[in-house]
């Protein structure tokens, strides 16, 4: 029963003791805060703020957790070159193979959907494959594929 | 790359700036198939604000802020296109008709006049998610539109069970599975080409939550989601639901359509490490979604005062299954606050969730929301499961709050 007594006393007071520490620690820190202190605190806000202002609001989801992931590299969609519908390539960069990858793939879909892409060589070869056998898309020359590879991997790979 | 940058943020302030692209040289304009317009005026959000992933064809998703709605209106439901939609000027609605063949006693063609009247009409809150909604999250890149987390919808459709249709067609005992065909046309402009026919297993045809709907949210079905009619099948990649629905075909083999082989709607049957190449016969076809949930209010990069509760709300969900518990956390993951959750309007409706939180301090914070499933799976932090093709990312959502 003494126990109990005791074991209440503590639950009630240990707390309220910990909570005086922190009102203690307050009041300090505020009295003791320099106008130096108080300054930095003010710019700080104004630096959040400022942080706020610029934000692009998305989390950045690329590579904040890709640490178990080899290709480990910054993959944001956003860095790569841009579908630009006033230009002449709709944005494409001017490089051999540009001819062929507007020709070829913009005569069925838009190259919105080719300049999203953050594929592997393996990735891309597979979807021109699938293109030629599956989606009635004209069959390259050896040579010109090898280009359009080159391309493809080169602006719209995974190193983007 | 930096000129880019900007030369593009200027483009995307501009808007309407796009309106005068026309007019310039288009290399290799020979090589465009008859009857298929230049691909140009791109926009990076539509009149609605939902983002524009590509227009040709027509693939739009919805911000996360916009999905707020119990009931997504028509003007906020994503669009997903594997082809061009048919060329529909005056089509009568109730003349539309839809053809039930194959592995059937009584083939049928009914018209949607004739669904409408023969059946019995039922009302259903139904959730669609694509099967590569989060594929942007997957590094490396997976091929294919890459949908952020706007490829979600849940409305209430009205139509009829499906059960009740394939009952009175007469199933044979070798029906195995339903092969799905729609009225769009192949990008190539091939008229033999299916742009997509995917199907279900049996079981699934003859869940009662399964239906064929001609009305959504109490009005015709918007032409970009499938008017006059589209097949429903919640919970599982949105494929399965066909839009401009015109056949079902009974299979007693699963379908071999338009995207049902191959990788398209399938992830492999083993994990593989991120970036591997599998063969397309190691591929299986995906069937119910995972546990996902959204955190719809406030918008990210909203600002809060410090110290001060305010409340963040959203929507979860998890395919064929229920979701048991929501929790967030505004210390990335750190520790988790437990969320109050809605049970469903019913089977297959999103439920809404809602947390009060407050950040102890002025600073960057992320409010993370994590759903549980009934059956005790919840939703990783990361992309799980890197597969060639993109497909089942249900990591947890996140905003960021400014504590100012």
């Amino acid at each position: 029963m003494r126990g109990v007594f005791i074991a209440s006393l503590f639950l009630i007071g240990a707390p309220a003791f910990f909570a005086y520490g922190l009102i203690e620690q307050r009041l300090n820190a505020d009295a003791a805060a320099t106008v130096e202190e108080r300054t930095l605190a003010e710019r700080r806000t104004r630096r959040i703020a400022a942080f706020a202002e610029v934000w692009p609001s998305e989390p950045d989801y690329g590579d904040r957790f890709s640490a178990l992931t080899p290709a480990a590299v910054v993959l944001r969609v956003d860095d790569r070159p841009a579908f630009n519908p006033s230009d002449d390539y709709w944005g494409l960069p001017d490089a051999p193979g540009r001819d062929y990858v507007s020709g070829f793939c913009a005569g069925c879909h838009s190259l919105q959907i080719v300049m999203q892409q953050r594929a592997t060589r393996e990735r891309w070869v597979y979807m021109l494959d699938w293109m030629q056998k599956k989606q009635n898309m004209p069959a390259l020359l050896p040579d010109d594929k090898r280009m359009v590879l080159d391309y493809l991997v080169a602006h719209f790979g995974t190193e983007h | 790359m930096t000129s880019d940058r900007i030369s593009r943020r200027t483009l995307l302030a501009g808007g309407p700036v796009f309106a005068a692209a026309l007019g310039v040289p288009i290399p290799f304009l020979r090589f465009l198939p008859e009857g298929v317009a230049p691909v140009a005026l791109a926009a990076p959000t539509n009149e609605h604000g939902l983002s524009v992933l590509n227009e040709h064809p027509l693939n739009i998703e919805t911000p996360a802020h916009l999905l707020d709605d119990r009931v997504t209106p028509a003007s906020r439901f994503f669009v997903r296109n594997n082809g061009l939609p048919p060329d529909l000027t005056d089509i009568v609605a109730d003349d539309w008709e839809l053809t039930i063949d194959g592995e059937v006693e009584t083939p049928l063609t009914l018209s949607v006049g004739d669904l409408k009247r023969d059946f019995e009409p039922v009302t259903l809150s139904l959730q669609i998610e694509c099967g590569g909604n989060g594929r942007r999250y997957f590094s490396p890149g997976a091929s294919g539109n890459q949908w952020s987390f706007g490829a979600i919808a849940c409305a209430e459709w009205t139509g009829v069970r499906l059960a009740e249709v394939l009952e009175k067609a007469s199933v044979k005992p070798t029906a195995v599975y339903t092969g799905h065909y729609g009225a769009d046309r192949h990008l190539s402009g091939d008229p033999d080409k299916a742009p997509i026919s995917r199907g279900v297993p049996i079981k699934k045809a003859f869940e009662p939550h399964t239906i064929l709907a001609w009305a959504m949210n109490g009005a015709d079905i918007p032409f970009a989601n499938g008017h006059p009619l589209r097949l429903i099948a919640p919970g599982w990649p949105g494929s399965c639901s066909q839009k401009w629905l015109t056949r079902i075909w009974v299979r007693d083999q699963i379908h071999d359509g338009a995207k049902m082989m191959g990788q398209s709607h399938r992830v492999p049957a083993y994990p593989v490490a991120p970036g591997a190449e599998v063969p397309d016969e190691d591929m299986v076809i995906i069937e119910s979604m995972p546990v996902k949930s959204l955190i719809t209010f406030p918008e990210t990069g909203v600002r809060r005062v410090p110290q001060t509760q305010f409340r963040v709300h959203g929507h979860a969900w998890a395919g064929d299954r229920r979701v048991d518990a929501m929790h967030v956390s505004i210390d990335f993951g750190r520790t988790w606050q437990k969320a109050s959750l809605d049970p469903p309007a019913n089977k297959y409706a999103w439920q809404q969730w809602r947390a009060d939180v407050s950040l102890p301090q002025a600073g960057y914070f992320e409010v993370w929301a994590r759903a549980t499933d009934e059956a005790g799976e919840m939703q990783p932090p990361i992309a799980p499961g890197w597969n060639p093709r993109g497909y089942l990312n249900n990591m947890q959502h996140r905003i960021a709050v400014f504590a100012v």
